[in-house]
């Protein structure tokens, strides 16, 4: 018998439609292999490998009760944000193939190489309200959770001759279950700096590349990374400690909410005891946050770092010819100043005499936000099935958010393609995967940002289109070429809209995802480009008179009201919250689009 | 904590809370009133060097100017110097109530923040009440800067999540050294009026209206002004073309003109409006907007007036 189990595949069976438990009828004769015995015994452990896989595989699990809401099974994965109505058809595999390349014991890399399309249409659980995550998703889950169990479990002595005993299993499972914790954290890394010049943004690639670095180094433990966001589960408390520390290491501050509980509170089984308060992934938005920053002197003497202002500004920078103005950096940011600016294009903007306006767009996913939204949806669909769900059902549990994740990261790529194919390869700066740079030809073009950006989100996730509580954050920040990204960042980190516009020195667009396909449509009505421009120059003066303006229908007429009231019957403005789009991102919208004077005489 | 604290109230036309200046061309500004800005203002305004105080803005408007500032010794100008400042800046400054608080008027003003010598940073502070010293802390969001080493002195006690900055404390006229501070975003049990959560009751008492919704509100209530059952666009056209154009005079001797004809009723009215818009200085500033309050007149007539009883043209 080869020696390594490979723990991805214990639930390769069911592939084939023929996941069976050992106890079975059917005996079902298969290849000599660790990995094999842990595809038999995984529902009912016969030695410590397999009790580790069984655990492993109850957290890896998208339910922790295999309990039917009715209807055929499909075997297909419902994706939750896609909310397809249907769940895709999944086939069965040929046992005997599966079998045979079994036989060559495959890791699991091999065997994603030639069954991964299939592991993703395939559910882990294919009765329907229990089929929200892909097989894949799981069996991926369970390999990581079988490898951080590893030495933790504090087992009885081998080879005690009770393994066999159902009742003795059962017991050591349960006792090990309640004894050995778990810790969620969610790390949120920030930078101090306010970035000015192009090369000060080497910070936020630093920040990704650190993010990256970590979900790489400890790929067990993290659980879900999205932008500055980490998720991380560990039974060593040791480790969340060392990614922090190497967080804080690279220059960076860590905003942590951590729960912790027992195997058994995380798999939270029906009928069980629980210890204390509910362990969920939902409470992580409950708990209070804990800053880690690296040493900071209690004082010290001037100057200052004028980018961080968070260290003494030990080294004097000039520019790269020496004969700028004179600047204190620390060490860190010194070292950001000296490199190469990796944002080429910026530079080349800055340098070319070409259009000088940017549409900053930066694409966010509060987790708890995230978390909230996605049971919402999961108790949606349990309830179109028919059933009231319990609160334990629509529980998120690791493997959603995991599943998520790569859709997540679908989404921005195709984000970025979009963009690249409205705005061009040389007018598209990449900054991070969710935030990009645009360089607008006409100002009005800053709306196509978010015009390509709704057509994704409603394309591969509608179910957050449909719903008010989108955990997605759209924003968008048009500003001169020179204006300091240190503040734009700002400007994107206090906003509070699920979909935000701003026009520095001008006004701000707040809308939902769910109406922003409304708002946008604005463009295409026949709407005078004047009459916008003029209630954003109204606006300027007074907004109490622009409103006015607004309002008055005394003249049915005028050309200018003609197209307010255009608007206004498009938004169904009765209600300002309603319509989407209060006053104010009215005016922003004039400001954005009706300033500019198209030829096609839309605005 | 220890004695109580001095509420004022702080109002500034423009003013820069300075950060450090940033690549030599850049420099923000804060949107909170740090103890070390405030406390170094009224120190150097009254002589007193045991002042303690420290605020919050709750309203501003967040603008840009562009400075160019000299080298006096190299006789050069350096490049444009873009300043972020906050208009219309209005906040609550709280003043650690000692012996030396005493010497605080009711009224006073003083100068803080960046560019003073060109005339930013001048800010008027009105005495609003006092905080007694016993009020108890709660947890929420720290909503200004105070140096570590000041904490207890403002009744700051566990501090559950820090945000640090440094702030600058001066050790003698011209020295001074950085000290580890708390800034806004801290989650920490403190008095709630140093409290983000809690400074909504400000924002409750905006002393910053836009005048014009101001006068919209006076032609509103005016019950002189809506004694015509309606205005006819084109009259309403016509006298704020002249209004526009021509000024309060010609506006109003058209009005009494028109006083002995078909549309006496909304002259008569019209000149009431005309009155109240003369007493905006705004709209003496600039008569288009003055032009645009007549033309869409009937917008702020008040329910009460659109129901029968006017005078002049019937409605249809």
């Amino acid at each position: 018998m080869a020696d390594v189990l490979v723990p991805e595949l214990h639930d390769v069976l069911k592939l084939t439609g023929d996941h069976r438990h050992p106890q079975s009828d059917k005996l079902i004769i298969g290849p000599d292999t660790a990995t094999w015995k842990g595809v038999l015994y995984h529902s009912a452990p016969v030695d410590a490998d397999t009790l580790r896989l069984h655990l492993a595989d109850c957290l890896a699990a998208a339910s922790s009760r295999p309990q039917s809401y009715g209807g055929a099974q499909t075997g297909g994965t419902y994706k939750l944000w896609e909310e397809t109505g249907n769940p895709r058809e999944a086939g069965k595999l040929d046992q005997k193939e599966v079998l045979k390349f079994l036989a060559t014991d495959p890791d699991w890399d091999a065997f994603v190489a030639r069954y991964g399309e299939e592991l993703e249409v395939r559910a882990e659980e294919a009765g329907r309200g229990l089929n929200v995550t892909s097989l894949r998703t799981h069996m991926e889950l369970t390999g990581r959770f079988y490898r951080l169990l590893d030495g933790r479990l504090d087992l009885p002595a081998a080879h005690l001759p009770d393994w066999s005993d159902v009742d003795w299993v059962k017991g050591v499972r349960e006792s090990i279950a309640q004894r050995t914790e778990l810790t969620v954290s969610h790390l949120r890394v920030e930078f101090p700096q306010r970035p000015i010049r192009a090369k000060d943004l080497n910070v936020l690639i630093a920040l990704a590349e650190a993010v990256a670095r970590i979900a790489r180094d400890y790929a067990d433990e993290v659980i879900f990374a999205a932008g500055e966001d980490l998720l991380v589960a560990s039974v060593d408390s040791a480790r969340p400690t060392a990614i922090e520390a190497e967080l804080v290491e690279a220059g960076f501050w860590v905003q942590a909410r951590e729960v912790t509980g027992t195997i058994a509170d995380w798999m939270n089984q029906r009928g069980r005891p629980r210890t204390s308060a509910p362990t969920s992934l939902l409470r992580l938005a409950e708990e209070p946050v804990r800053a880690i920053y690296g040493d900071l002197a209690t004082s010290f003497p001037p100057p200052i770092c004028e980018i961080c202002q968070m260290a003494p500004g030990a080294h004097a920078w000039t520019g790269p010819e020496g004969d700028g103005p004179e600047e204190f950096l620390c060490g860190n940011c010194y070292s950001y100043r000296r490199g190469e600016a990796r944002l080429r294009k910026l530079a080349e903007w800055e340098n070319g005499g070409m259009t000088r306006r940017l549409a900053w767009f930066r694409l966010e996913l509060p987790v708890p936000k995230l978390i909230a939204c996605l049971q919402g949806l999961y108790s949606g669909y349990l309830a179109r099935l028919g059933r009231r769900p319990a609160q334990e059902d629509v529980e998120v549990r690791f493997s959603l958010l995991a599943e998520f994740q790569k859709d997540y990261q679908r989404l921005l790529e195709a984000v970025g393609r979009g963009l690249r194919a409205r705005f061009g390869e040389a007018n598209l700066e990449e900054v991070l995967p969710n935030l990009y740079c645009a360089r607008l030809e006409d100002p009005g073009q800053a709306l196509e940002v978010l015009d390509v950006y709704e057509q994704q989100v409603r394309e591969l996730m509608p179910a957050f289109v449909q719903t008010e509580y989108c955990p997605l954050r759209a924003r968008l920040i048009v500003a001169d070429l020179k204006f300091p990204f240190g503040e734009i960042w700002r400007i994107s980190e206090e906003a509070t809209a699920g979909v935000q516009a701003t026009l520095v020195g001008g006004r701000r667009l707040r809308t939902t995802h769910r109406r922003l396909r409304d708002v946008l449509s604005l463009r295409n009505l026949r709407l005078r480009p004047s009459a916008l421009h003029n209630l954003a120059e109204i606006a300027q003066v007074s907004e109490e008179l622009a409103r006015l303006r607004w309002l008055d229908r005394s003249r049915p007429g005028d050309a200018d009201t003609q197209t307010y009231k255009l608007i206004d019957q498009h938004l169904e403005w009765r209600h300002e919250d309603a319509s989407g789009l209060d006053f104010e991102g009215l005016v922003a919208f004039a400001q954005m689009a009706g300033a500019t004077k198209p030829s096609s005489g839309k605005a | 904590m220890s004695a109580g604290f001095l509420r004022y109230e702080l109002q500034s036309e423009v003013i820069c809370l300075g950060e450090r200046l940033k690549a030599g061309w850049f420099r923000p500004c804060t949107d909170t009133i740090p103890y070390s800005q405030i406390s170094g203002a009224l120190r150097w305004a009254f002589g007193e060097t045991d002042l303690h105080a420290a605020g919050h803005l709750c309203c501003y408007e967040v603008d840009h100017l562009v400075q160019g500032p000299r080298d006096r010794v190299r006789e050069i100008s350096r490049i444009p110097l873009r300043v972020q400042v906050l208009r219309q800046a209005l906040g609550s400054v709280y003043v650690l109530a000692n012996e030396a608080s005493r010497v605080l008027p009711e009224e006073f003003e003083v100068q803080m923040g960046a560019l003073r010598s060109k005339g930013l940073g001048q800010c008027y502070l009105r005495r609003r009440g006092e905080v007694p010293a016993d009020v108890s802390g709660v947890l929420g969001t720290l909503n200004t800067r105070i140096p570590l080493g000041r904490q207890e002195m403002f009744g700051l006690r566990e501090v559950q999540m820090p945000v640090h900055g440094y702030l600058f404390e001066p050790t003698s006229l011209y020295t001074g050294n950085y000290v580890l501070s708390l800034f806004e975003g801290t989650r920490v049990v403190a008095p709630p009026f140093l409290l983000r959560e809690f400074c909504h009751e400000d924002k409750r008492r905006d002393l910053r209206v836009d005048e014009i919704q101001v006068l919209c509100q006076r032609i509103s209530d005016c019950d002189r002004v809506w004694r015509p059952y309606e205005y006819t666009s084109s009259f309403l056209d016509t006298v704020g073309g002249i209004l526009a154009d021509h000024g309060f005079g010609v506006a109003g001797t058209f009005l009494s003109t028109r006083e002995e004809r078909r549309e006496s009723v909304q002259a008569a009215g019209l000149k009431e409006v005309m009155r109240l818009l003369e007493g905006c200085p705004r709209v003496q500033q600039n008569r288009a907007i003055g032009r645009l309050i007549i033309k869409s007149l009937e917008t702020l007539r008040p329910e009460k007036h659109k129901q029968a009883g006017g005078q002049g043209r019937k409605p249809k």
